[in-house]
């Protein structure tokens, strides 16, 4: 059969299922990296002499409806399949784009002002994105060839192999070099979250028990479920998503300790493994 | 929670390991990662990272104390490392 030939309603369903391959979440915030890629080529496009997005008979640029898989956020129409051109510019110019900080910076052994100017490379002083979020960004353009919604008119199209290639260069170049900044100070040394300390652990333990309701805002609710969710998490040593989705089920008592079941994990998105942590109070 | 470590640091003046900004949910993960797997005796390294659902392939985010103990051959026990563990539900 012809998938041509089918009804609308079921070509949805075909695409739905299709476009399953990618949670929820994931897919969110692809669309977000998408809105972000959208936006710096909307604001500088004369400047790269590119044309990524289409463009109706008025001139302006197209976007799909602004109730197109999450409510009011418009996404512009990106020409695809992606030139690799087009793909080269928009990446190099993403991975130069200047970052606001977020953690603790490094002390500068050398007085970085004072450097003169590389045209070729004018971030290497400034703080730059995480090689991991330009993987990401990468990861967006790639899903959204792929995904096809026949309702709004976004089509499946093919990612080109050579554009493929040439990103996944330009990936590994990206990390050397934010390695390279974190060398010089120019870049936090670390990424991401840190761990806390025991000293730390036990305040927050204590503080939890000091707890009183203050207002309309917090109640004495809160208390339990802050001392259920820390409690949790340090015995599960479990990811704060896995204690949030925990319910009734997922209990169960197994001779003098509690046994706590995750049926998927960010690491295991198939469940196939389903692990299960016991928990003794001591 | 957030709300809590913010009040910590600030008011109460505690080191809570890192500064507030750098601090999450995900912090106690690791922080319970991270003693684990630093107990002199204590379980297997392998059988943390399996309870913490890691891969057993390059896991960078926890601290291996007591190969840096064994290392500069400094003491073992410390009060602080083994003492204090009624707060914590491990096995």
């Amino acid at each position: 059969m012809n998938e041509d030939n089918v009804t609308p309603e079921i070509q949805a369903f075909i695409a739905h299922a299709r476009n399953r391959t990618r949670a929820f979440q994931t897919q969110r915030g692809y669309l977000s990296c998408l809105r972000t890629i959208g936006k710096l080529m909307v604001e500088n496009w004369e400047v790269y002499c590119i044309k990524p997005i289409e463009v109706d008979c008025d001139g302006n640029i197209a976007y799909y409806p602004a109730d197109y898989l999450f409510k009011g956020k418009p996404i512009p129409k990106f020409v695809l399949p992606m030139d690799a051109g087009v793909a080269m510019t928009m990446f190099c110019h993403l991975s130069q784009k200047e970052q606001p900080s977020r953690k603790r910076q490094g002390n500068h052994a050398i007085d970085l002002t004072s450097e003169v100017v590389d045209p070729t490379n004018p971030s290497r002083n400034t703080i730059t994105m995480a090689s991991g979020s330009l993987i990401n960004f990468i990861s967006a353009v790639k899903w959204w060839h792929g995904y096809e919604d026949t309702a709004k008119g976004k089509k499946r199209v093919a990612f080109p192999e050579n554009v493929s290639e040439q990103l996944r260069e330009l990936c590994n170049g990206y990390k050397k070099e934010v390695g390279l900044k974190r060398k010089r100070g120019v870049m936090a040394a670390s990424e991401g979250k840190e761990a806390l300390s025991q000293a730390g652990y036990e305040a927050l333990c204590r503080y939890m028990y000091k707890l009183k309701p203050t207002g309309h805002s917090d109640r004495w609710s809160e208390t339990i479920f802050f001392n259920l969710f820390l409690r949790l998490q340090c015995a599960t040593i479990g990811r704060s998503d896995n204690i949030g989705a925990l319910f009734c089920d997922h209990f169960d008592w197994d001779g003098d300790s509690i046994s706590v079941k995750f049926v998927s994990t960010k690491s295991d998105q198939e469940g196939e493994i389903s692990r299960r942590i016991d928990i003794i109070k001591l | 929670m957030m709300a809590a470590l913010y009040s910590l640091e600030t008011n109460d003046n505690i080191d809570l390991g890192a500064p507030y900004g750098d601090l999450g949910t995900h912090s106690v993960r690791k922080f319970a990662d991270t003693y684990a797997s630093n107990i002199p005796g204590g379980p297997l390294k392998d059988s943390v990272k399996h309870r913490a659902g890691h891969s057993l392939g390059k896991v960078q985010d926890i601290y291996d104390y007591l190969c840096l103990r064994t290392i500069y051959q400094k003491k073992f026990l410390q009060t602080e490392m083994l003492h204090n563990s009624a707060t914590v539900i491990f096995i």
